[in-house]
Order: C-alpha cells, then structure tokens, then sequence
C-alpha cells in the first residue's frame, strides 16, 4: 500500500510541487472502491462456485444412488443369467475365495450347500472333492496335480470324469481383477461320442490296414492319397510310402486297355458311384497283367462339391479264370473237349446271321453205330475212349470254318461252313463214313463200328439252328433205316411214321422226369378158388400232345437209347410202392428188360424197391423173356440165381414163342412159366396149341413150377386149360390192365357161364394186337 | 544497438531520454516503435512527427490500452523508442486483414515478404479486434520457419472494444498487420510470457463453438455463466468486463497444455462470445480468477524469462517491449504500476523498456518455442545486439 500511496501521491503532485488533496483523496477512494470491488467479486464468485459445486455434489450423489441401483440391477441380472446357465459357474477371487458359485455347478460338483455357505478356499474345494473321491477315475498324475495347482489355478481347459460317469469340461480363465472364473461344461454326450468316433475310427482303421480288399483314396486329379496294404501288394509293392511315391496318375498306368479309364471316370462322374467295374491291369511295380473288380464313389464335402474318389479293388483274375472255365465248360463236352450241342447252336446262329446272302451252310449229324455194342461188352471206359477217337478222326476232317460238336451219348454234329455243293457235301460224308469205318485200337481190342449221316442244308431245309438241326436229325434216323453206313439228305416227304418214331425218341428223354409214364396192373386168377393171386405191372406212356403210346412202340427205343434203366427202376419202384400200399395184392410181377438183367446195378435196385416199400421179398416176381437166356450168359443166370436166393420169384415169360425150348426151365430153376396168348387162343382153332400147352404144364409140374396161361378171354379156353390141368389164367376175361385208382372197381370174373357172358359183354375185346395189352419183351 | 526512448504528452510536447538535441540526435536510427491511445493518435499528428524527426527511419506503432514506460502506466501521450543497430539489418511488412480471407494468410503472407536465411526474429503489431490471433502467429511461424523467434501483440482500444489502429509506415489505421524483420548475425532475442491467474470452479465442456465464437459451455449459453459470475452491475460492462474471467482452456487429448483465452466482444442477442484465439469444440474450459500479487508475480517471472536468454556480453542498449493484457490492467486497477515495477525488477539492470496493453500477446510457448496467441499474460521481448 505503501507504493501505491507514493504513486498516488507523485501522481497528484502539481506542477509547483505542491500535493492536490482533492485529487490524491478523488485516487485514493477508487483505489478503496476497487480493492471492495475485487473483494465483493471474489465474494461472488466464492459463493457462486460453492453453489455451483453444491449442484455438482448432488447431481454426483445422485448419481451414485442411480448407479448403486444400476449395479444392483447388474448383480441382479447376473446372477439370474448365471443361474440360468447351463454350465456351472465358480469365481475364484484374489484371496482364492469362491465367492461365486450358480446352482449348476452345485449339482454339476455334487457339493453340499453349506460347504459352499461358507465361502471356502478353493484349495479347502479342492482337498474336500479328492477325500471324497472326486477324481477317482482320472490317473494318478491328475490327482497329484489337482492338489499341488489348488492354488494357481491356471487358465486352460481340461476334461475329466466324475465318479458318476459324467465328464466336465473345466475351462479356467484370469479375470482382470486378479481372480479367475471357473465353468464347467457336462460334455459328456460329446465325450463318449467322440470316444465311440475314436474306436470306430480305429475300427475302421483296423478294417483299412487289414482288410484283404484293396482300398484307396485319390485325389480328383487321378493322385493316390491312400492305399491300403492289400492295394499296395496287389501292385506288387511293400509300402504305401513306396507305391505312393512310384504311383503319379494311376488311372493312366493302370488299366491294360487304356479306353477303362474314360469309362470308368464317365461312370463316376455319371452315377457318382461303379460296382464291380472289371478291368484287366497291371500290376503296377511289376507290369504283370492281372483282373482286377473295383468299386469307387466320389467323395463330397457338406456343400456337395467333389473332394476326392475313393474305392475298393479286389484281385479278380481267379474269379475271371473260373467265369472263363465255366463258359467253356457251358460250350464244350468234357469227354472229348470239342463244341457241345450249345456252342454248335450259337455258332450255327451266328453264322446263319452272317452268312445269309452267301452260299448255304450244311449241317451234318452223325450217329456211330453198334456204339452200343462197345459200351456194353468193352464197358464204358472203351467207350469213352472210343468216342475221344471218334472226335479226334471227325476233327481231322474238316478245314477251319467248320465245326464239329459233340452233341450227346454217341451223336456228332458237324458244321460246314461253305460246302459249295451237294457233291461236295457227299464226298464229305464218304469220307467221314470211310473214317469212322475203320477200327479202333481200344486197350488193345479192336472195335469196329460204322456210322450214318444226315445232312440239312440251310436255306433248303430250314433257316433257324434248331429246325436245321431237327430236320438233319430226321436225315440222320433215315439213313440208319436205310441200313446204316450211308448218308441221307433231309427229304420233307419222309414218312410220317418216320417222323413219329424220331419224335417218340426226341420226347422220351424228358418223359420220366415229366411223370408222363403210369402202371397198369391185371389180375392173375386161381381158377379152382376164384381169388386173384398176382397183378402184372404193365408200363403205359400218356404223352401230352401224342396221347397214350403203346410200350410196343416206344419200349424197342428205350432200350435203343438206354433210358430202359432208369425206367425200369421206376417201375420196380413204383410197383412195390403199390403193391403194398392202395393195390394191396398178394404178389405182384414186374417184367424186366435184358438191359436190366445185364445192369451190375438190378440187384441193388431190387434191394432198395423192397426197402423202401416194405414188401417181403417173396411177394415179388420178375418176369423174364427167353431172349434173355439167348446169350447163355452166365452173368445173367447168376444175377436170376442171386435174385432167387433172396426169395424173389421169377418167371418165365412170354413161352412157346421165337426160340422156345424146353431145355431152359432145365437150366434155370424157374418159379412160374407164363404160356404165350398164342397157344391160348391160336388164330386157328385147333389142338396143335393144345398139345403145346399140356407138355408144358406137364413138364412144369415135373420140375415143380406153377403155369400160369395168359391171354385168356373165353369160357372155353378156360375149360380146355383146365383140362389140360392149367388153373392160373390171366386175361381179359379176368380183368384188363386199368390203374390202381381203378384195380378195386370190377369184381374178379368168376367161371360161371352167366359171368363169363356178362364179362364179355362189359368188356368187348379191344381191336389192337395183344402185345400192346401186356409188354412182353419188356419190363 | 543505440535506444533512444522518447515522450510525447499534450501539455509538454516531445521530450527524449537521453535527452536529444538537434545536435545529439543519433544519426542512424532504423526503427521506431511507438505506442498512444486511439483518441491521441486520432487528435495529433504523432507518427509525421515521428517521421519528421528519425526520416530514414522505419516507424511502426499502434493504438493500446494503456502505455507502459519505466514508471508508469498512462492513457495519456506517446511512448516511442527508436533503435540504431550496429549490425543488424531490419525489413518491414504490411497487409490489411480486410484483404486477407484468414488471419492464418495473413500471417502467412506477411511472413513469406520476410522469410530470409538471415532472418533473426519477428516482432508483429496487428489490429486487435479483427484479427484471430492464433492463426496470425502460426501463419507467420510457418512461413519464416520455426526456429525464428515472432513475438508482439495485438493493438488495443483502452476498455472500449471499438476500433483498433496499426501504423506501418503510415498514418495507424485500422485493419492492419505489420512485421519487423530483424536480420543478422549479432541481433538477439529473449522471450517470457506468464498469467499468474488461478483456474476455480468446475471444470466445464465447449458443448459448442465455432472457431473463436463460443456458444455454449455444459450445453448453457456461455455469457449467461458470464453475467451470472459477473454480477448485474459488472455484466453491464461487458465485454470487458468479461477478461475478470478469462478462460481456461484444454485440448483432452493434450491435459498438460492449457491455453487462456480472452474475450473480444459479446452478442447479447447471440448470447455467444468472441475471443481473440480459438476455442475448440469440446475441449474442456475453466474460469480463471487473478489476484494482485500473484498477477504481478508472474509479471516478473516473464521478465526474468525473457533476460534469463542473454548471457554474452551486449554491444550497446538492451530493450524490453513488454506487452500486457488489458484483462490485468482492468482487474488491477492503480496497482497496475506494481506489475510495472515486478517486470523492472525482473530484467536485468540497465534495460530500458516500454510497452502497451493489448488485446492479446504473441510469443514463442516456453516449451515447445512455437509463437502463438497468448491472453492475459505479460509478455516480455528483449532485443539487443551482442558485442562483437
């Protein structure tokens, strides 16, 4: 203040030196009035300032009521959204408290509320869950390690099981605050998911290492990816590391015919998928050709775009060796390895396709004759052996187009390609014929057969394979008519009867498998008691188309063609069957073909007929025919005496015709003698038959076998066979042959005049040969 | 360098120290600066007296807010000085702010005239009242480089706040900006600038403003919180009154450089206020409040800041132009002549000195050495050569 005096003081000094009172009092009231002014300022601005704070403090307090509730609401929200959670929620402070813990992780742990209650340590936690056996299903150095981290708890993720079975994933985080959170997650759906991916994996992995199916995994660009050890051997490599390295597009150094590979990529990209594909390759280290069949699909991702191939690849060369085997097997006989009647019909079809506008084809059929004879007397092995030669010598005939095929038992075929002519075709045939004529060394025996041919030429006698066949076939059973050893060229006017006997063959084949044959049993009587003592089983052939054929016609080729074994097995068979079962007779006679009685096989046969319908042996009589004695074999008197010996009956057919002799009822101790319907009812009346029949029945009753009379249809023969002393008679007066649904229909005839007239009216007397009522040469 | 510091007042005329004789007068006299109220300049013909006597001479001058010389603080008269260098060369620039579209051009334009290798410092004078301060000073710094040293002031026009002069040359005139180039090896500068006022109250938010007019603080008018603090009698006088409250102001990005701000003009209608420097959107503001001692404090710590530069030895006088702010003369009232004497005794002895009030003060910051606006500061420039 003191300055400012002075100042105020210069400042009021007038010019003479002299002090303006008036003025200095004027400086030193304002100078007053400013210091009040600054004071009453200040004053202001201090009071404005506090007011201005107060404003500020209580808007501030109110905004910590409003935050205070806000961070309540938080706390609120918080804690409903951790409850709400799914996962168990721990929060480990600072001091390692758990202050936090959600409901979830209380039932997820398993711990009692009051542990919690009381805000433990998470070590306290830790030491509270391994006493009670928490981490009992991890491993030692888990345990060891939950205990000696108590305190760290680092961040990471585990996962581990609890002794109920369920696995938490434990996931640690560090919170800024120093502490960390804790969640714990039930991933246990995941886990055992993943446990069973795992193992199938394995599984699959295992399937992959040892699966003896090669498979693969390659790349869109044909690169291998994967291999498995089947595949990497079946490239004739080691490793996979070594095949993978050798391999660079296995598409293109793989299939021997480069043109499998476009396929098999069209197929892909086509179907997405190939099956079975089958390829010849090479093998891949060793350019070895070998078959492969594989199988491949494409591999998408999740939008269906293509990721890579991948495939199976299995070896197929034994599989293709066998498939070829079989063809050729289908197409060739195994005998003599030439073309079957199969491959002669395909190739005859083709080359009838492809040949249609050039010269016609000639189709040969040959039949060996006296084959039979061989087979029979030299045993099939000759046969066989005969037959692999006759091939051999026909194959040595023909040029290249031509074929030659077996085409069953002892008949060839032969296909010429481009004969020209008729003539041409002739000298053919004479020179097969002139072939086949000649003999054959068999084991050191000489066979001598001959052969007939049939010729059909395309175009002329047919166009398809099966009528050109068919019709050189008719040829064929032509010339053998003709005499054999000659060749016929198909006629279209051959016989009609011709033609019936082919067709009667061609159809017997199948007749027994299609059930076409039936017996028919006829009585055979006691005359002095009335009572039927036997049936005779007589063999019929209802055909579908040809109706019923008479065994006179179809027998003779049976036994041509050798189907009488098989049929007269059936007949044994089904004779026993009945005689037992709905016919119930007392005996039954079965006629046996001299085939048959030649067969190592009839006494088995026999045995198991017997057998199988349990009828007694001695219920049981084979009819025989003379012819059979003929040969004066001793295998077939030994067969008779072997049959005899074990009670069967047999008898003596069809006597007094062809060679009869008395002399073989003295070679042979025969059951029964059956007299032929000739002497019974001889064309012409007289007593010659008469004298006949009274030696044989006195002569039979000599060597003490029975006599039966066939044929017989009057009162009148009975009375002339009874006084000549024969009482068993058989013949329509009795009963016809008529099936077993039928045999118990009719009462048996008896020989009173009344019956006999009334038997002969019911039943009048059929217009056909009496042969063709009982088969007699055949059984 | 030779000073020669003259005196005009009405009754007694020129009057010099040393005293000048037509005989004494030192011959080569390359600059004067002269300093007088508005009405002064407007009643006498100061600058053809001055022409008159220093011819040769480069003589720049403005209108203030108050003249300071060695004693004193006056309204009345002229204080002038005129400076004969040894060595140094000067050049003088001018433009009027009505042809410049920015005061950053301006400056700009004024400092490119300048720009030499050689050039050793600035000191600028500017109209007041049409110029935004701030962008005059960094203008003129980016065109003469960083390392020359601007500093001066804006013209002032007492408390009234009506018409501010600059004489370039010329009879002063309003509008104009004028740039004394010092150039040389020898010429030497020295710089301190200080408030000494006190941040009170809380601390508030520039809700908005456009460049140097400020809206709204807190999102309230910002003359409302003025007139409040103000008082009804105070607010009456306003916008003077309102540099009893200068503002403090902070860039959020940089807390630890306030800047303060003073006010040039009101509009009630408005409500806004218009300061010399900008106030950028949402920095922060704080009312300043100065006391006495502390202003006169800082006073003498400018002084000091501005000798403290000088250390080798000066060829002839040394001068302080010292540049007040009106704010402090309104709020000191008679003891404005204490902050006088605080800055004399802060310079070194033998320092002669004059100055004026102004409507804001250019000078390098203390730290960074940018010139820039500064407000409600003494702002102290020394000049002298050093001996060769």
């Amino acid at each position: 203040m003191h300055r400012l005096i002075a100042k105020q003081i210069e400042r009021t000094r007038r010019d003479d030196g002299r002090i303006d009172i008036d003025q200095l009092i004027d400086l030193v009231s304002a100078a007053y009035a400013e210091v009040d002014r600054d004071q009453a300022r200040s004053n202001r601005s201090i009071l404005l300032m506090a007011e201005e704070l107060e404003d500020l403090n209580a808007s501030l307090e109110q905004q910590v009521i409003e935050r205070t509730e806000e961070l309540n609401d938080l706390k609120r929200r918080f804690e409903d959204a951790i409850e709400n959670l799914d996962q168990g929620i721990m929060m480990i402070d600072r001091r390692n408290k758990v202050p936090v813990v959600n409901q979830r992780c209380i039932e997820l742990l398993d711990i009692p509320g009051d542990i919690l209650r009381s805000m433990p340590s998470f070590e306290a936690l830790m030491v509270f869950q391994h006493a009670r056996g928490e981490f009992a299903p991890m491993d030692d150095a888990f345990r060891r390690d939950v205990l000696e981290r108590a305190n760290e708890h680092t961040p990471g993720i585990f996962v581990r099981q609890r002794p109920n079975g369920v696995f938490l994933e434990v996931r640690t985080r560090r919170l800024s605050s120093g502490g960390t959170i804790r969640t714990y997650t039930d991933v246990t759906e995941r886990e055992q998911r993943t446990r069973a991916l795992a193992a199938a994996e394995q599984e699959y992995r295992g399937l992959f290492e040892n699966s003896v199916v090669g498979i693969y995994r390659s790349s869109l660009d044909g690169r291998q990816l994967r291999a498995n050890p089947s595949l990497v051997r079946l490239n004739g490599y080691e490793t996979e590391a070594e095949m993978l390295a050798a391999v660079h597009d296995i598409a293109l150094e793989w299939y021997v015919d480069p043109a499998r590979r476009d396929e098999f990529r069209d197929a892909l990209e086509r179907d997405g998928r190939v099956t079975d594909f089958v390829s010849e390759i090479y093998r891949h280290k060793t350019r070895e050709k070998i078959w492969i069949s594989e199988s491949a699909w494409v591999v998408r991702d999740d939008k269906g775009r293509p990721v890579c191939y991948e495939g199976t690849v299995i070896d197929a060369s034994e599989r293709i060796e066998a498939d070829r085997k079989i063809m050729h097997m289908a197409r060739h006989d195994a005998l003599t390895e030439i073309p079957n009647r199969l491959f002669f019909l395909e190739s005859l079809r083709k080359r009838l396709r492809r040949g249609r506008l050039s010269s016609p084809l000639a189709v040969l059929c040959i039949d060996l004759d006296r084959f039979k004879e061989v087979n029979d007397t030299l045993g099939h092995d000759a046969g066989d052996t005969l037959l692999r030669s006759a091939s051999r010598r026909l194959g040595g005939l023909v040029g290249n187009q031509d074929i030659v095929a077996r085409l069953g038992g002892d008949e060839f075929a032969i296909l010429l390609a481009d004969p020209q002519s008729d003539a041409n075709i002739r000298a053919m045939a004479d020179l097969i014929l002139d072939a086949l004529s000649r003999p054959f060394s068999i084991g050191g025996q000489r066979a001598v057969i001959g052969a007939s041919i049939g010729v059909a030429i395309s175009g002329r006698h047919g166009d398809n394979p099966t009528e050109l066949l068919k019709n050189a076939d008719i040829a064929l059973y032509k010339a053998k008519n003709e005499g054999r050893q000659r060749c016929c060229f198909f006629d279209p006017n051959l016989t009609s009867k011709l033609q019936r006997r082919r067709m009667i063959e061609l159809n017997l084949h199948s007749a027994l498998a299609a059930g076409e044959f039936e017996l028919h049993y006829q009585p055979i009587i006691d005359i002095t008691t009335g009572a039927t003592i036997s049936h005779e089983a007589l063999l019929r052939w209802r055909h579908p188309l040809m109706g019923l054929i008479s065994p006179a016609e179809f027998v003779p080729i049976a036994e041509e063609t050798g189907l009488m074994i098989p049929i007269g097995e059936w007949i044994l068979r089904q004779a026993c069957a009945d005689a037992t079962g709905a016919l119930g007779s007392p005996s039954i006679a079965v006629n046996l073909s001299p085939v048959q009685l030649r067969s190592p096989n009839l006494l088995t046969t026999v045995m198991s007929a017997l057998a199988s319908s349990s009828l007694p042996p001695e219920r049981l009589e084979l009819e025989i025919t003379e012819t059979v004695l003929l040969s004066d074999n001793k295998v077939t008197y030994g067969t008779l005496r072997d049959l005899k010996a074990m009670g069967i009956r047999i008898a003596l057919d069809d006597f007094g015709t062809g060679y009869s002799s008395l002399s073989y009822l003295q070679r042979f101790n025969f059951d029964k003698i059956k007299i032929d319907r000739s002497f019974v009812s001889p064309s012409q009346p007289g007593t010659t038959g008469l004298a006949v029949v009274k030696a044989v029945i006195l002569m039979a009753g000599e060597l003490g076998m029975d006599v039966v009379a066939e044929g017989v249809e009057t009162e009148d023969q009975v009375a002339t066979l009874v006084e000549a002393g024969c009482h068993l008679m058989q013949g329509y007066l009795f009963g016809r042959p008529v099936p077993v649904s039928q045999s118990h229909e009719r009462p048996v005839t008896h020989l009173t005049g009344t019956a006999g007239e009334k038997a002969r009216e019911k039943v009048p007397r059929e217009p056909v040969a009496p042969r063709a009522t009982t088969f007699k040469r055949t059984a | 360098m030779k000073c020669t510091y003259l005196n005009w007042d009405a009754a007694r005329g020129w009057s010099s120290q040393p005293n000048l004789t037509a005989d004494a007068r030192p011959p080569m006299s390359q600059l004067v600066l002269y300093f007088a109220a508005r009405e002064t300049l407007a009643a006498n013909p100061v600058h053809a007296d001055l022409v008159a006597r220093f011819p040769g001479a480069r003589i720049v001058g403005c209108s203030t807010g108050g003249q300071i010389g060695r004693d004193d603080v006056t309204d009345a008269g002229v204080q002038a000085v005129a400076m004969s260098f040894a060595s140094t060369r000067i050049k003088v620039a001018s433009g009027n702010v009505i042809a410049c579209s920015d005061s950053f051009v301006c400056g700009a334009k004024l400092g490119l005239e300048l720009a030499s290798p050689d050039l050793a410092g600035v000191f600028v004078l500017s109209d007041g009242l049409m110029v935004n301060g701030s962008r005059l000073a960094t203008g003129l710094s980016s065109a003469v480089g960083r390392s020359v040293a601007v500093s001066g002031g804006l013209a002032g026009d007492g408390d009234r706040f009506g018409e501010t002069w600059v004489a370039a040359d010329a009879i002063p005139a309003k509008g104009v900006i004028v740039a004394v180039g010092f150039y040389g090896e020898d010429i030497r500068f020295g710089h301190g600038s200080a408030g000494g006022w006190n941040v009170f109250g809380p601390r508030r938010t520039i809700t908005r403003a456009i460049d140097n007019v400020l809206f709204e603080l807190d999102g309230q008018p910002a003359l409302d919180l003025y007139e409040r603090y103000l008082g009804s009698e105070e607010a009456a006088l306003l916008p003077g009154s309102a540099l009893l409250f200068p503002l403090s102001i902070r860039d959020p990005d940089a807390p630890d450089r306030d800047v303060v701000r003073t006010v040039l003009a009101v509009d009630r209608q408005a409500r806004t206020m218009t300061f010399a420097g900008d106030v950028p959107q949402g920095w922060s503001a704080q009312l300043m409040r100065g006391q006495f001692d502390q202003l006169s404090e800082a006073s003498m710590q400018a002084a000091r800041q501005a000798s403290a530069t000088h250390t080798d030895a000066a060829n002839g006088d040394c001068l302080a132009i010292l540049v007040s702010c009106i704010g402090r003369r309104l709020l000191l009232g008679q003891r404005v002549a204490d902050e006088v004497d605080a800055a004399v005794q802060g310079l070194a002895s033998g320092t002669g000195l004059l100055g004026f009030y102004s409507y804001g003060e250019i000078a390098p910051h203390a730290v960074s050495g940018v010139p820039q606006l500064h407000n409600q500061t003494m702002t102290v420039t020394t000049i002298r050569e050093r001996a060769a």
